[in-house]
């Protein structure tokens, strides 16, 4: 019998071993689909990703499908439907961490990457405490294509003038300046659909805990009801009385404008936003809108981060595989990110091709304590994101801190967050 | 006096039905001046009724955004699952209304009794069992369940047609050495006709509007009309221009349909509402 | 006899397809799905090859109904109940109206009718897609009574927060049981005219449970241990305007069709006994017309519970203001992959058609025998 379980090893390891060496292979033929749901402006990214992929490959078909729509669920729901009918696109963008193998590396339904990153050397490129987060004990999962941030507030220099004030500095602050605001009409922070209230209670949650406490809380080591727990909750509930009141009838875009109009007076959003204001609104980063790390969590950087993965049993192996080797390459990294309006996960990135918030954003990356995202998938899994959503939906109501640290607790139980 | 007070009741009545009209059409008009407003942003509002009318959304979901092929499967689904409804339902319905059975009328209400279960909570078991059989996203699997969807209807309506249908010359067929196959053929699907195309209508209509399963069971070949519009709900906003001409298109199939048949429909809603 | 017996074996011929599709379809996955939401099938290894499944018993149901983190799904249910009761007074009152105006054959009826009936026949993507566009709070028919020259208006159509007719529902018995009081009583005195002693039953019935409700009160057992407020949330106004104007010309074509169904000879004789053409519609044809009032009802109702593509595409997968319990299975399945769970609320939604299915069997089932 132990002899049977060393054979069963030992050929997989030589099948994983063949996989990888098939990779090296010129010439590759057929097709590749890569599934993700990049369109409108994040198009032109994944095109010029795709452009450096069939400049290497020419011989390879590439069949970008990409399923927009319902915030994402439409295309979390259609891979659904194809990794378990047996039809797995070649390789599909998730936000890397939890949400990958919360979902399909628990499920047994993803290839170890390891091999792949020793062989490509990316060990070293990538920063270490990423690999933590994209791996577990038993692999890793994923090539991150990008570094996005999420704990960012914009605002626009010219108008923050107008109102005779200065980017605040700590929630405090904020609520300092807030009523005046209030008073003169404007919108002190803006907020758009449901999803984007989550984006902002992270940002808040890092103010109030700080980088280690929100770290054990993730870790099952700090309990969501505890005093800290429940102090997140009514912190958030001050900044939510100065947000607008048709938040989830809005797209985050049109809470961006509405800074831009002068409507209000700032927004938390990821910086994406950075792209959108001065590619769509036209505006020079620095002078033409400003941005600051969001209110009491300047030195931290909360990340989060695309990538793509192997299902298993694809079609193509050999081409998804060299797809993945493109998008962890530093050409294919580099012609991304500065259409994207993100940063490269690479600590080698060639910055002369980014522009000014990205360089900042680098900077900060570098130096500043790096902490993952709930929003957007990097420390909870699918589980948890949905009954947080009902959770989130409990205090937007009842607006009481106290039941609602308590209800986060016990969804984080049962997703086995904590224990 | 009796005279200018019929003028005002008159008066009143075509101010009614003026604004039901308005009510009923204004969303239908809202819908195709949005599709024909040229470069409508996913953020845009602007003025709803001043701009230069323009195909360009047209050109774009169908060329661009390419929604023939979900069109196509929209249509090849919504016809071979009408056709074969009414095929079984024809059967069946002929088998209930003209053999004498225990529990016939039970049956009859059961099957119709069926129809009103919420299709959601078939929802997981259907899937697990088309994963079983490899079969998720093919237009096979559309088929097989809006065939078993619609059957319960159409077997009811068209029970409830064939009773009232006189029996004599049927009976007259049989004696003549015909079977009830042919009895079926010959006699009876000639009368049946224009409560059959009533039947496809409302058939053909649910199938290509079925969202649920669509969404659920497809996810790249079998795509179908309704799901394929979704996308334009984008995460940055709707593009309204887009989505509106694509929503247009989709609509012009089942409005044609409803205004050639609409006729029938009535006669077919007198016999079955009072059921 | 033999002649019977050979027809049956035909007629089971003739409907043996139906029954194996119905039969399986139906009846085989209901019991599958019963099953499933016995269990305890989720979480993180649920998509694996071979998920690990516990047999769990009601455990799923205890949480939705007083679990303290399915508050979500009870505001769905909530929401679904006035849904329901707003489509079936919107569309059927609206639908009979216009139905008693175009019998009275006005120019154009043919035109009239074939337009009213057409929002029918567009799939609920399409509608939501246009509603949402009307509703959206900076356009459309907000900004309508600009072009006469007034203020837009600035009600938020579909992300209200506002709440009216907000209950505890820790209190769900005490307004059970009050509802119950209303029901049987308002009972009593319609079938006072027919049997009095029936009468004095429900009206006893209506009586007892209403003082239960009352003098219990606080004592009544809770269904939370925390408070929790539903009602009726404004949001949900746009979407049953929506659905209203789907639907109001489907009713229309019904009644239309009865009132057509009803010999002149009757309106005529009512007409010429000096009944005024109101009196003619209350108490003569509506009357008449009950069968389809019932099927509209019950058609409306059928719709309303399994309502999921117009709220999906009017304000999206996560606007709780507006959310119904079969949006509430298609996330919990197929985004937090809970597939016991979901399978659970759509046995509470399959119990919830029973409750006016299998009362409309009975008396359908009667009523034709006593024929």
């Amino acid at each position: 019998m132990k002899k049977l379980f060393k054979m069963v090893a030992a050929l997989t390891a030589l099948c994983f071993l063949g996989i990888f060496q098939t990779a090296q292979a010129k010439d590759l033929t057929g097709e590749l689909e890569i599934f993700s749901w990049w369109a409108g402006d994040e198009g032109p990214a994944l095109e010029a990703l795709i452009d450096v992929y069939k400049k290497e490959h020419p011989g390879v078909e590439v069949i970008n499908a990409t399923v927009t729509g319902g915030s994402g669920v439409n295309a979390k729901a259609v891979l659904k439907t194809r990794m378990l009918g047996g039809n797995p696109p070649d390789s599909f963008q998730v936000h890397a961490g939890q949400e990958l193998i919360g979902t399909w590396v628990m499920a047994d339904r993803m290839e170890d990457l390891t091999p792949l990153f020793e062989e490509q050397g990316w060990m070293s490129v990538f920063p270490e405490g990423l690999i933590k987060l994209i791996g577990t004990d038993k692999g890793i999962w994923s090539v991150p294509v990008n570094i996005h941030r999420s704990n960012v507030m914009w605002y626009i220099p010219s108008k923050l003038k107008e109102f005779g004030i200065e980017a605040p500095k700590t929630w405090d602050d904020f609520l300092k300046v807030a009523p005046m605001l209030k008073e003169k009409g404007i919108v002190p922070l803006a907020l758009a659909q449901n999803w984007t209230a989550n984006h902002l209670w992270e940002s808040v949650a890092l103010a109030s805990l700080g980088a280690k406490k929100w770290d054990a809380l993730w870790s099952g080591e700090l309990a969501f009801d505890s005093p800290e727990g429940v102090a997140v909750w009514e912190l958030f509930g001050k900044v939510l009385e100065y947000t607008n009141d048709d938040a989830s009838s809005l797209s985050w875009q049109q809470a961006t404008d509405m800074v831009v109009d002068g409507r209000a007076a700032f927004n938390v959003m990821g910086d994406w936003a950075a792209g959108y204001l001065s590619t769509t609104k036209g505006l020079a980063p620095g002078t033409g809108f400003g941005w600051e790390a969001s209110p009491g969590t300047g030195g931290e950087f909360m990340f989060l981060a695309d990538s793509f993965g192997l299902p298993k049993g694809v079609k193509n192996l050999d081409n998804a595989k060299a797809w993945l080797v493109t998008l962890g390459s530093k050409e294919g990294s580099d012609a991304f990110n500065p259409l994207k309006g993100s940063i490269s996960a690479r600590t080698d990135s060639d910055l002369s091709k980014y522009n000014d918030y990205a360089k900042s954003a680098a900077a900060d990356f570098a130096k500043d304590t790096i902490v993952g995202s709930l929003a957007h998938g990097v420390t909870a899994n699918e589980g948890f994101m949905n009954d947080f959503a009902s959770v989130m939906e409990m205090f937007l109501k009842s607006k009481n801190a106290q039941m609602t640290a308590k209800a986060a607790q016990q969804i984080a139980v049962k997703n086995g967050i904590a224990k | 006096m009796n005279r200018s007070r019929r003028l005002s009741t008159k008066l009143i009545y075509a101010f009614i039905l003026t604004v039901f009209l308005v009510w009923s059409l204004f969303p239908l008009f809202w819908l195709a001046i949005t599709a024909l407003r040229p470069n409508l942003g996913p953020l845009q509002m602007g003025n709803p009724f001043v701009f230069s009318p323009s195909l360009d959304n047209f050109c774009s979901v169908l060329s661009g955004k390419n929604l023939l092929p979900y069109f196509l499967n929209s249509l090849i689904i919504g016809l071979v699952a009408t056709f074969l409804s009414l095929f079984f339902g024809v059967l069946a319905a002929y088998g209930l209304a003209r053999f004498n059975f225990r529990g016939r009328r039970l049956a009859l209400q059961w099957i119709l009794s069926i129809r009103l279960l919420p299709p959601i909570g078939f929802v997981v078991p259907l899937f697990i069992m088309f994963k079983a059989l490899n079969m998720l996203d093919t237009p096979a699997t559309l088929i097989i369940v809006y065939t078993a969807f619609l059957l319960p209807f159409s077997i009811w309506m068209l029970t409830t047609t064939i009773q009232e249908i006189p029996k004599e010359s049927e009976e007259a067929a049989l004696l003549d050495g015909n079977n009830h196959f042919q009895v079926l053929i010959k006699i009876v699907l000639p009368s049946l006709w224009p409560a059959m195309a009533a039947v496809a209508l409302l058939n053909i209509v649910a199938a290509w509007n079925e969202f649920l399963f669509a969404l659920v069971f497809t996810s790249k070949k079998a795509v179908t009309l309704p799901v394929a519009i979704t996308a334009f709900l984008g995460d940055r906003g709707v593009y309204w221009g887009e989505i509106s001409a694509a929503a247009l298109l989709t609509a012009i199939v089942p409005v044609l349909l409803l205004l050639l048949v609409h006729k029938q429909l009535y006669r077919g809603f007198g016999h079955w509402g009072v059921k | 006899m033999r002649e019977v017996s050979r027809d049956r074996i035909k007629a089971f011929l003739t409907l043996l397809p139906s029954i194996v599709l119905i039969g399986i379809f139906v009846y085989g996955f209901i019991g599958n799905t019963i099953w499933i939401s016995l269990t305890d099938w989720g979480g993180v290894a649920a998509l694996a090859e071979h998920p690990v499944k516990h047999f769990i018993g009601i455990q799923n149901y205890v949480d939705l109904f007083t679990g303290f983190l399915e508050g979500r799904f009870r505001q769905d249910m909530v929401n679904a109940v006035f849904y329901s009761v707003s489509l079936l007074a919107g569309a059927v009152g609206l639908g009979m109206f216009i139905a008693i105006l175009l019998d009275r054959k006005p120019k154009g009826e043919d035109f009239l009718r074939t337009v009213f009936l057409y929002p029918m026949s567009l799939s609920f993507i399409v509608s939501g897609t246009i509603w949402r566009w009307m509703l959206a709070p900076q356009g459309g028919v907000n900004i309508l009574p600009t072009y006469a020259g007034f203020k837009p208006l600035t009600f938020k159509w579909l992300s209200a927060k506002t709440t009216v007719l907000a209950f505890n529902w820790q209190n769900l018995l005490q307004i059970g049981l009050y509802l119950v009081a209303v029901i049987t009583i308002i009972i009593g005195f319609i079938v006072y005219r027919n049997s009095r002693s029936k009468s004095v039953k429900w009206l006893a019935i209506g009586a007892l449970s209403g003082l239960t409700a009352w003098i219990g009160g606080d004592m009544l057992p809770k269904a939370l241990i925390l408070e929790e407020i539903h009602g009726f949330n404004l949001a949900t106004l746009g979407i049953i305007m929506a659905t209203i104007w789907q639907y109001s010309g489907y009713t229309m074509a019904l009644y239309l069709a009865g009132f057509n169904g009803i010999s002149q000879d009757l309106h005529d004789a009512a007409m010429l006994d000096g009944a005024s053409t109101s009196a003619y519609y209350t108490h003569i044809a509506i009357p008449m017309l009950k069968p389809i009032t019932i099927s509209a009802v019950i058609i409306l109702s059928h719709i309303s519970l399994k309502m999921f593509d117009l709220i999906f595409s009017m304000t999206g997968p996560d606007n709780a203001e507006t959310g119904h319990p079969a949006l509430n299975m298609y996330l919990t399945t197929f985004r937090a992959n809970e597939f016991a769970r979901g399978a659970s609320i759509a046995i509470v939604l399959f119990l919830l058609a029973a409750t006016f299915i299998i009362p409309y069997l009975i008396t359908q089932y009667k009523q034709r025998r006593t024929r």
